[in-house]
């Protein structure tokens, strides 16, 4: 069983996108802020890690920095999403360790195949 | 004789007066020389006519006296009657012949004569061999010829009497002769002065221009009186005229200064409406931006929302409401790319849009999209083809957007055509450059087609070929916008061909590699020198206010040079060593406060103060980073004006005082001084020019000397004797024809120069006053240093 954790603060796009997910057969564990997610990552160790960007308090910048530079959890592919489409977030979001990187409105298909690559990825390693 | 007097008159070096001269002389001699031979010959008539008469008078006498004698042939009584001859020592000769025509008595003696002659012969008198003869028939008292007498007179009288005439004549010609000479060369000036004058007078008008030359009057009536009168008449209207002519032009450089002045007021007012406009755009990029972002956080929710819908209804069972589920999640995606193509636009208009260099595989990528856009085709009945040229191989380009322009290409030909065909062309050309070959994508298809009208219109943002055909085939009109713009940031561009109802044929050209992104700021050189007082360095990308900033600070006289950009203003500022820098904080690739930091990271340039010229209030920044001061755009010149004085920079020439009072020719001189980079300030007379000069020096003073109140004379008076003013140089500008003794009074007062109102030129002012500001420079180091 597949656990993602989905980091959102917008509870809309976090019901509609668990749900999704779920029926595609992932489990998926909720965190609402930066920090919740940090937390949620370190103790129930997903396989992959959605993170919004744009959040309030700690951003998904900075969420995605402590999960990277936490041991424990270094090895858990982050992929960014955003509503945001500068390419200095892209980038940014590559800086801060993020794996991989798509633009809300989520296309689930897309989404989900980036997904399965970083994970097939991660088990082939 | 007559080309010898043509040639002395008309041979060029021949003065005037000498020809009258010659005229005059010469033709009074020749009157009295004909005049005296006229004389002469008369005289000669009519001596010989008495001559004449007397001898016919003497041979009457003697005929009568010898009429007894030859009657009776008595020869000796006929000698006793010629020897009464004797007296008149001019008969030569005289002879008696009797009636047989025999010589009966001759005197003298010893003639040697005709013995005979023809008796009978009628009574003449003759002149032969220069003397008179006279025969006459000799009568008895009866009436009966007898003889003939025959008288010879000589004519030794005659040549003397002519040639003591002569003599009388020529010592009357001489003496009439040396008073006409006499006369004639002093009356010749009668003739010859004016008309000299008049010579002269032309001359120098010739040689000077000056129109205020008049020949002298000549107090008479005659031609030449009427000829200097017409010249001085020209020469007058000529002088009008010149002066309404330099009035004119002084007024003309007044306007074209005050047009000038409304031109840089005008640049000014369009650089603010510029800045504004940059400023509203990048506000619109950014609101742009914004609101994206914001529509896009609410379409996520309903494009997720609609798909979790449709595929719980889907496994539900409700098939009713898939398809109304399925509208909805196109819509939504179809919004979507609407704000994206905003989004985008936005991004290039405010030059955020960043191009990856992506490894393409040319062939590969036509064919996705084909493939994506298949049902788009598909739905209006159309056939798809692709014709690609072989082996079209790999381009470094951004992936995305040449996708996505071909996509869009792809799917207008879609939605404009119906039942028709659609051919995607793909080959390289070297259409562009000879040197290489670039990418060729041609989209056509046999749709409705597009007129030559509508295609001038066609690329613009929010514009399709015709307002009806968004009611008819749906879009913003930003596809085609985007793609051009794409195709354009990629180095090449969109092509169209197309005729109404004959289809269409857009083609993408792409150069098969993008081009690197400008390279980074080079390290400036060090050129060791210590910072000079070079010229003001203006460093902004807009050519507009280098143009109307490089203007405004020439026409205040200071060297000015331009810089484009960051780099160009970096190596100018290390060349030239400038003064000062104006430089521009908003300038693409390096901006100004990269260059800031370059100046003042370098040993060489960090003494040279930098004025920003900002939007933005960075003031801190500015002066953070070692930025002398700011400005803010759009640029006041007052501000700039105070800034450059700051610098010491501000009228690097030197200040005038101009001492007028009449208020137009004083403007008039200070406008001509500042078109020169000279500043001045006026004062109304003396008293007030005192004034003046008690609060700042002058480089230079312009004077007027009538002025009421102090006039011109005793300004100067009372400024040579104050030490600290006596070495400012003075150019005296006046309309008054001045005295030798005033002339001498300026002298004294050590005017530079004096220029007579309305009759110098702007040039010869500026180059006075330079004159004398360069000589007072000279003075004074004189001074300092002696």
């Amino acid at each position: 069983m597949t656990t993602l954790l989905l980091v959102e603060d917008n509870e809309m796009n976090r019901d509609a996108i668990s749900r999704l997910l779920e029926r595609r057969g992932f489990t998926v564990i909720m965190a609402e802020d930066g920090e919740e997610g940090v937390r949620a990552c370190k103790e129930r160790l997903p396989d992959l890690v959605l993170m919004d960007l744009g959040l309030p308090g700690m951003d998904g910048f900075e969420a995605t920095r402590r999960i990277k530079a936490d041991p424990a959890t270094a090895r858990i592919p982050v992929v960014a999403l955003t509503a945001r489409v500068l390419t200095s977030d892209q980038e940014a979001a590559f800086a801060a360790g993020c794996d991989d990187y798509d633009t809300k409105p989520a296309d689930l298909a897309r989404l989900v195949g980036k997904i399965r690559a970083l994970l097939e990825g991660k088990e082939g390693r | 004789m007559r080309s010898v007097f043509r040639k002395l008159l008309a041979h060029p070096k021949t003065s005037l007066r000498r020809k009258v001269m010659f005229l005059v002389i010469g033709l009074t001699a020749m009157a009295l020389v004909l005049g005296a031979t006229a004389f002469l010959t008369f005289e000669d008539f009519v001596s010989r006519k008495a001559d004449a008469r007397a001898l016919s008078s003497l041979a009457e006498i003697i005929s009568v006296n010898v009429a007894l004698p030859v009657t009776f042939d008595d020869a000796g009584a006929s000698v006793e009657v010629l020897k009464g001859l004797k007296a008149h020592g001019h008969i030569t000769e005289a002879r008696v012949y009797n009636a047989t025509g025999a010589l009966l008595t001759s005197y003298p003696a010893l003639a040697a004569a005709p013995s005979r002659i023809r008796v009978g012969q009628e009574d003449r008198v003759w002149f032969e061999a220069g003397r008179i003869r006279a025969s006459k028939r000799i009568y008895t008292p009866e009436g009966r010829i007898v003889g003939s007498l025959f008288l010879e007179m000589d004519q030794a009288d005659r040549g003397k009497k002519m040639a003591f005439t002569t003599l009388f004549l020529v010592a009357v010609l001489t003496l009439v002769g040396l008073p006409v000479w006499f006369l004639g060369r002093r009356w010749a000036h009668v003739i010859t002065a004016p008309v000299r004058d008049l010579a002269d007078v032309a001359f120098a008008v010739s040689q000077t221009a000056d129109f205020s030359l008049r020949a002298r009057e000549v107090p008479s009536k005659d031609e030449l009186a009427v000829l200097v009168r017409a010249f001085n008449g020209m020469l007058a209207r000529i002088q009008e005229q010149d002066e309404r002519l330099e009035d004119h032009r002084w007024q003309l450089e007044g306007q074209v200064a005050a047009r000038t002045a409304e031109l840089v007021s005008a640049n000014n007012e369009l650089l603010v409406a510029k800045e504004r406009a940059d400023v509203s755009n990048k506000a619109k990029s950014a609101f742009l931006a914004n609101m994206s972002h914001e529509l896009r956080t609410p379409l996520n929710a309903i494009l997720l929302y609609s798909e979790l819908i449709r595929e719980e209804s889907e496994e539900g069972g409700h098939e009713g409401i898939l398809a109304d589920i399925q509208r909805i999640e196109t819509s939504g995606r179809h919004l979507l790319s609407l704000i994206n193509d905003v989004l985008d636009l936005s991004k290039i208009e405010a030059g955020k849009m960043t191009l990856n260099r992506d490894s393409i595989d040319i062939l590969p990528l036509i064919e996705d999209v084909i493939g994506t856009v298949g049902p788009l085709a598909a739905q209006n009945g159309n056939t798809l083809e692709l014709e690609a040229a072989p082996a079209l191989g790999t381009m470094v380009s951004d992936a995305t957007k040449v996708r996505q322009s071909l996509f869009n290409l792809l799917s207008n030909a879609c939605k404009f055509t119906q039942h028709g065909r659609i051919t995607v062309r793909a080959f390289l050309a070297r259409t562009e450059r000879p040197e290489e070959e670039w990418l060729h994508i041609a989209v056509e298809d046999t749709g409705i087609g597009i007129s030559p009208e509508q295609q001038t219109r066609i690329f613009h943002e929010f514009i399709q070929a015709q307002e009806s055909t968004t009611r008819q085939y749906g879009g913003t009109g930003l596809g085609l916008a985007l793609s051009r713009r794409f195709c354009q940031l990629l180095g090449g561009d969109i092509r169209l061909h197309s005729a109404l109802g004959q289809g269409s044929v857009f083609t993408m050209v792409l150069p098969l590699t993008l081009q690197e992104p400008a390279p980074e700021l080079p390290p400036p050189e060090k050129v060791p020198s210590s910072p000079g007082q070079g010229p003001i360095l203006l460093v902004d990308d807009d050519p507009f206010l280098l143009n109307a900033l490089s203007r405004l600070l020439a026409l205040d006289g200071h060297q000015v040079a331009v810089a484009h950009d960051g780099i160009e203003g970096l190596r100018l500022a290390s060349e030239l060593r400038p003064g000062l820098i104006l430089l521009d904080v908003m300038m693409p690739q390096v901006d100004g406060w990269t260059v800031l930091k370059a100046l003042k990271a370098d040993p060489d340039l960090e003494g040279i103060p930098v004025v920003m010229l900002t939007i933005l209030e960075e003031a801190e920044k500015g002066l953070a980073l070692g930025a002398a001061d700011y400005l803010f755009k759009p640029i006041d010149r007052v501000r700039l004006s105070e800034a450059l004085k700051r610098f010491r920079l501000d009228h690097p020439l030197g200040r005038v005082l101009v001492v007028d009072d009449d208020v137009e020719s004083q403007q008039l001189l200070r406008r001509s001084l500042l078109a020169e980079g000279w500043d001045s300030w006026p004062a109304l007379d003396g008293r007030a020019a005192l004034d003046q000069l008690r609060q700042e020096k002058p480089r230079l003073i312009l004077l007027d000397l009538l002025m009421p109140g102090m006039d011109g004379f005793s300004f100067l008076a009372e400024k040579q004797q104050n030490p600290d003013w006596a070495a400012i140089p003075v150019i005296v500008v006046t309309a008054r024809d001045l005295s030798a003794k005033e002339r001498e009074q300026l002298r004294q007062a050590q005017v530079a120069a004096v220029l007579q109102k309305g009759m110098y030129t702007k040039i010869e002012l500026v180059e006075e006053v330079r004159r004398a500001v360069n000589r007072g420079l000279a003075g004074n180091r004189k001074g300092a240093h002696p």
